[in-house]
């Protein structure tokens, strides 16, 4: 922890020292220009606590800093914070504020910094029971927020925990500028209007959704070189990558997989790939006594072509996976291979499993003479063109080995209930995004079965909860390590879940936008480095 | 005869706010039955526990009986209280007037354009002179009837994009001048493709045909006196004001795809999100600005129709 | 041929049909042969006489273009599209009939409520018209689907219940129109009981000719509409193919000059409604002419 110490300090020397007085960046390179970005859907909210979808965190990106943020290579670097230091326990974190932050021009009266009380006051504001905030359980951990003195405050955790500073990377909010001080809720104007200090602030929300950004000329590390960036939201992705090829968006943040080829062929734009931490899965649940099973659920696996539908929908774009973890995590281990396609192989599975007749339509029989069935529960939805593919191949394969299975599209939030609190399904095929926890607990751990909790195919392994358990208590990163690569190798092994793949997501942006630089699933984190030369403005 | 009109708009205006109150009844009870809750657009329902989840729902006021709910809804209402978007928290009455005119812009240009498109064909057929046009305009509305509405609209962006290189979008900020042209697009997609234009056109030929066949007219054509005069009444105003009544909800339906496809923020877009969160204020409200929006219609077609021919006021 | 038909049909049948103007001999003989075609398809698909197995597969072969194997190409998973479109059929035939009766049954019956008697029931039927056309279709459907599941048969089912004032409308406007010429009133004064004067006056010599037309016109409103909710992600689901959900599918195809997927469907449907109000307009031409 004190090597964590030493390098905040020396990064938060080095960053004051490179940026200077805040005003024009000297690095060279120009300012102006705009960047217009399009987003399948809209942001319900444009503040950092109460939204609750991937666009808005993205556009918070742009309008608001926290205590801390993130390198290119996810390494945690000072933002608001440019020191800090731990306490032996590690418990209680004392951070010291740079005093020169300045909240946007719309805040108030004067010139206004962050202080100490803004960072206590966001603290106090997320952990209130009137705020409703998808963050409330990631700062349940927080015992309490203490300000020191202007510009120095305390965060005590109620335990300590490995990657703290990680986790404490809040967005700050001015609390003085909300209808209320102590809460947030969403009939508060600040949420379509929000303040930040971040490289740009809001300039106009217009009656169309655009959320128009213009540069925030005293940001800290200097006015970000594009003059204005806009967010376009639509209600069609086929429409939005159209816009993107005639000139009515600049930059897309999710290309659909089917147009990936034509726009990397397109000249005018780059194509940067970023991996966000997540993957795909069948997940198998545990109630209905066939998938209940070791040789079905991995009979289903060999069964499956994963690697022919990863190629024929993603155009091989992404990767297959073995286990539990994100593959881009520290977690994953490498050692174990996905299981291999091997239909024959499945057959025997089920054979040993006791299904050995077969019915008239070529589908396996169960003991009561009925065949071997399982119902694949989708939400509908109406950009899912590759899981529906997805899932007429999946069906397709199972046909293959002698079981039958259909296709059930419920509406989303129907899904969700029959899912997460009636259990009323056989398979069903979803994500998992994480961060950089890596903390599997509350997937597989059997505490988390009950309604709304994420283990709800009901596995049970008192073996994997001991391990899952200390995985989450220890300190030790390395025994950590080894204890996720052995959940891992038993995870593959048990099925619970028939791991799919992580998909390689791609941003498109138009090549006048130069030194461009994008965070995992945040995005614009680097945005105020971006410029656009001259002659394409 | 203000008597007679002060009758009639207490009639009508008890009328309507039975409406009201029977659409908005049977929206939130169906709204209800649904399953899902609008507090997955707050919190992330999973890392909660129940009693959490339960709090929430108490702060929302989600956890009242349905009647006390809609009886709270109701006396917001009635003083021109919404309430406020669950997804946005915006005040529902000024999310419904930002998209509102947009949507009454829309449908209302591609309704004009749908009976000006039938009126002409009608007419054309109905007076029999320009033969090959006629035959041509009616089987050019028997097509467009019968294509789907948002394939009309993707096959004339893809017309646009690949003949003309241009997205015929309409950009709000920033956008170039002269960008208003591409409203148009739409226009026409949604008055050309909601499929009734070949039912309205038929409509309008047989009135027209069957006013054509009236002995007044044959006796005023007879003498060489102008047809119009004695024909917009019958031939086209009554039909016409019915039909614009009646395809009101259609039209409206149309919009919700069209909206999508051309990225145009109405009130289509917003109900159709709302009905899937479960924002269950601007979805009342919603349905309270449709069904006032219909009712409307019939008053209008109403008026019109008495006014024309005073002898229907019975 | 024509001797034997002469033979067959009355002589002043016949001869009114010689008589029909050209176009509307076009439409007729269009409307009708797009009606067998389709009932013939329809009743192919349900003995399962098809070229392939709707659900096989061919990942090897998406998105292809007509060839000897496959007459009208393959869809995004290497499915046959011809077999796709025959069995398409049976996604709108009964549940489009369910719709089209359930408004003409009740929409019937309020109209002649409301226009027979309107002191009494205009304003209770009225209203209970309006409400019912003032709710959004589609929110509907997207909450009964919600409530229930994705079937056809209930989506069409609800789109028939908010087609009702549509056809009560038409009725009732039909009645009041009779009113003033004094038919009905003639008609009773002769002595015919009431309820004669509705069904065989009013309903079978009127009102056929706007039920006639109201059911192609719901045929092919079921068609258009379960298109629209395909689009957006509600109408019939994978994998019963039905031809809105083939054109939905095609969509995420269609700008990147892949029109096939999407057209071939979509013409199917244009075949079909064009079909049917073909023949609807010309079958309710003849009626009235002959003095409906």
């Amino acid at each position: 922890m004190k090597c964590a110490m030493v390098a905040g300090v020396v990064a938060g020397v080095l960053a004051l020292s490179a940026s200077g007085i805040a005003g024009g960046r000297d690095d060279g390179f120009p300012d102006g220009g705009k960047l217009v970005y399009g987003e399948y859907g809209r942001p319900a909210t444009l503040d950092p606590i109460t939204t609750n979808d991937m666009v808005g965190l993205r556009l918070t990106e742009l309008l608001f800093n926290g205590l801390v943020s993130f390198s290119p290579k996810n390494e945690v670097v000072p933002d608001l914070a440019e020191k800090w230091s731990v306490s032996p326990d590690n418990r209680v974190y004392t951070f010291t504020l740079r005093s020169d932050v300045k909240w946007h021009s719309k805040a108030g009266a004067g010139d206004r910094t962050v202080t100490a009380d803004d960072v206590v006051g966001t603290l106090d504001v997320i952990r209130q029971p009137k705020t409703l905030t998808p963050l409330k359980a990631a700062y349940e951990l927080v015992a309490e927020a203490r300000k020191l003195d202007g510009q120095t405050l305390e965060i005590t955790l109620k335990r300590p925990i490995v990657n703290a500073l990680g986790r404490l990377s809040f967005k700050v909010v001015p609390t003085f500028a909300l209808k209320n001080p102590d809460f947030l809720s969403r009939d508060d104007p600040f949420v379509q209007n929000p303040v930040g200090s971040g490289p740009f602030q809001l300039s106009q929300l217009t009656d169309e959704g655009d959320v128009v950004m213009e540069a925030n000329p005293s940001y800290y590390k200097g006015r970000p070189h594009l003059d204005r960036v806009i967010l376009k939201p639509f209600a069609d992705k086929n429409v939005l990558t159209q816009a993107l090829l005639f000139n009515s968006a600049d930059m897309v943040v999710e290309v659909n997989s089917r147009d990936i080829a034509q726009i990397q062929g397109d000249k005018r734009f780059n194509l940067y790939p970023y991996n966000a931490l997540s993957y795909a899965f069948l997940g198998h649940n545990y109630r209905n006594p066939h998938l209940a099973k070791k040789e079905v659920r991995q009979a289903i696996t060999f069964a499956t072509n994963r690697q022919e539908m990863l190629d024929s929908f993603y155009s091989g774009r992404g990767a297959l996976i073995s286990g539990p973890f994100a593959p881009g995590s520290w977690a994953y281990n490498l050692d174990v291979k996905p299981i291999p396609f091997n239909p024959a192989r499945a057959k025997e599975l089920l054979t040993q499993a006791g299904y050995t007749k077969t019915g008239s339509d070529g589908y396996l029989l169960t003991d009561e003479g009925k065949p071997l069935q399982f119902t694949l529960k989708i939400p509908i939805e109406k950009e899912n063109e590759t899981v529906k593919r997805v899932a007429l191949a999946f069906q397709n394969y199972l046909k293959q080995v002698g079981i039958k299975i259909n296709l059930e599209f419920r509406e989303w939030q129907a899904w969700k209930q029959d899912v997460f609190v009636d259990h009323d399904f056989d398979i069903v095929i979803a994500n998992w995004a994480f961060d950089d926890s890596a903390d599997i607990s509350t997937l597989f751990h059997s505490g988390e079965t009950g309604a709304w909790r994420n283990n709800f195919v009901g596995y049970s392994n008192p073996e994997i909860d001991g391990m899952i358990v200390e995985a989450k208590t220890t300190l030790d990163r390395e025994k950590q390590r080894t204890i996720n690569q052995r959940l891992h190798a038993l995870l593959s092994d048990e099925q619970p879940y028939t791991f799919l793949w992580t998909l390689t997501n791609y941003a498109a942006i138009h090549k006048k936008v130069r030194h461009v630089e994008l965070h995992p699933f945040k995005l614009f984190t680097f945005a105020d480095t971006w410029y656009i030369a001259k002659k394409d403005q | 005869m203000l008597k007679r009109i002060r009758g009639a708009l207490l009639r009508e205006g008890t009328r309507t706010a039975v409406l009201f109150l029977l659409v908005t009844m049977a929206m939130f009870v169906l709204l209800n039955l649904a399953p899902g809750d609008p507090v997955a657009l707050y919190v992330n329902v999973q890392s909660l526990s129940p009693p959490e989840i339960e709090a929430v729902r108490h702060e929302l006021g989600l956890d009242r009986s349905l009647p006390v709910r809609y009886g709270v809804w109701l006396g917001r209402m009635i003083q021109g209280d919404l309430g406020h978007s669950l997804r946005s928290g915006r005040p529902v009455t000024l999310e419904l007037w930002r998209t509102g005119w947009r949507t009454l812009l829309l449908a209302g240009s591609a309704m004009t354009l749908t009976l000006l498109f039938a009126a002409v064909t009608a007419y054309l057929v109905a007076m029999g002179q320009h033969p090959v046009w006629a035959s041509g305009l009616t089987a050019l509305g028997y097509v467009l009837s019968g294509l789907p509405v948002f394939w009309l609209g993707y096959l004339a962006i893809y017309l646009a994009t690949t003949r003309f290189h241009v997205l015929p979008l309409m950009m709000g900020a920033g956008a170039p001048p002269g960008n208003w042209a591409f409203f148009l697009v739409p226009v026409v997609v949604l008055g050309l493709g909601n499929g009734t234009v070949s039912e309205v056109t038929r409509h309008l030929r047989t009135h027209l045909q069957g006013v054509l066949g009236e002995d007044y007219i044959r006796t005023a054509r007879a003498k060489g006196a102008s047809l119009w005069r004695h024909l917009y009444k019958d031939g086209f105003v009554m039909p016409l004001s019915s039909l614009l009544a009646n395809k009101i909800p259609y039209v409206l339906g149309g919009a919700i795809v069209v909206e999508q496809v051309f990225n145009w923020p109405g009130m289509g877009r917003l109900t159709w999100q709302a009905a899937a969160d479960r924002d269950y204020p601007t979805l009342l409200g919603v349905t309270l600005l449709a069904s006032l929006i219909v009712r409307a219609g019939h008053i209008v077609k109403e008026a019109v129709q008495v006014a024309v021919n005073p002898q229907l006021a019975d | 041929m024509s001797r034997f038909l002469e033979l067959a049909l009355e002589p002043s049948a016949w001869q009114r049909v010689r008589s029909w103007p050209l176009h509307r001999t076009v439409a007729t003989v269009f409307g009708t042969g797009m009606a067998t075609v389709v009932v013939a398809v329809y009743l192919a698909s349900v003995l399962k006489i098809l070229p392939h197995d709707p659900d096989a597969m061919d990942l090897g072969a998406v998105n292809a273009l007509p060839s000897a194997a496959h007459l009208l190409g393959t869809d995004f998973v290497g499915r046959d599209l011809l077999t796709r479109i025959m069995v398409g059929t049976q996604a709108f035939f009964l549940p489009g009939l369910l719709s089209v009766s359930v408004s003409l049954l009740f929409g019937t019956f309020l109209g002649i409520l409301a226009g027979f008697w309107p002191v009494r029931f205009d304003t209770l039927v009225g209203l209970l018209l309006q409400l019912l056309e003032s709710l959004p279709k589609l929110v509907l459907i997207l909450l009964v689907v919600a409530l229930f599941r994705a079937d056809i048969y209930l989506i069409l089912l609800v789109v028939g219940i908010t087609n009702i004032p549509a056809a009560a409308e038409l009725l009732r406007a039909r009645i009041a129109v009779l009113r003033r010429k004094s038919y009905i009133e003639a008609a009773i004064a002769l002595g015919l009981p009431p309820s004669r004067v509705i069904l065989k006056h009013v309903l079978w010599l009127h009102g056929r000719g706007l039920v006639l037309i109201q059911a192609t016109i719901g045929m092919g409103e079921a068609i258009l509409i379960e298109t629209s909710l395909s689009y957006l992600g509600f109408g019939v689901q994978e994998p019963t193919p039905s031809w809105g959900n083939m054109v939905a599918l095609g969509k995420d195809y269609f700008f990147r000059g892949e029109l096939w997927l999407s057209t071939v469907p979509a013409a199917a449907i244009l075949l079909t409604v064009l079909g049917f109000h073909l023949l609807g307009d010309a079958l309710l031409e003849r009626l009235e002419a002959s003095g409906a």
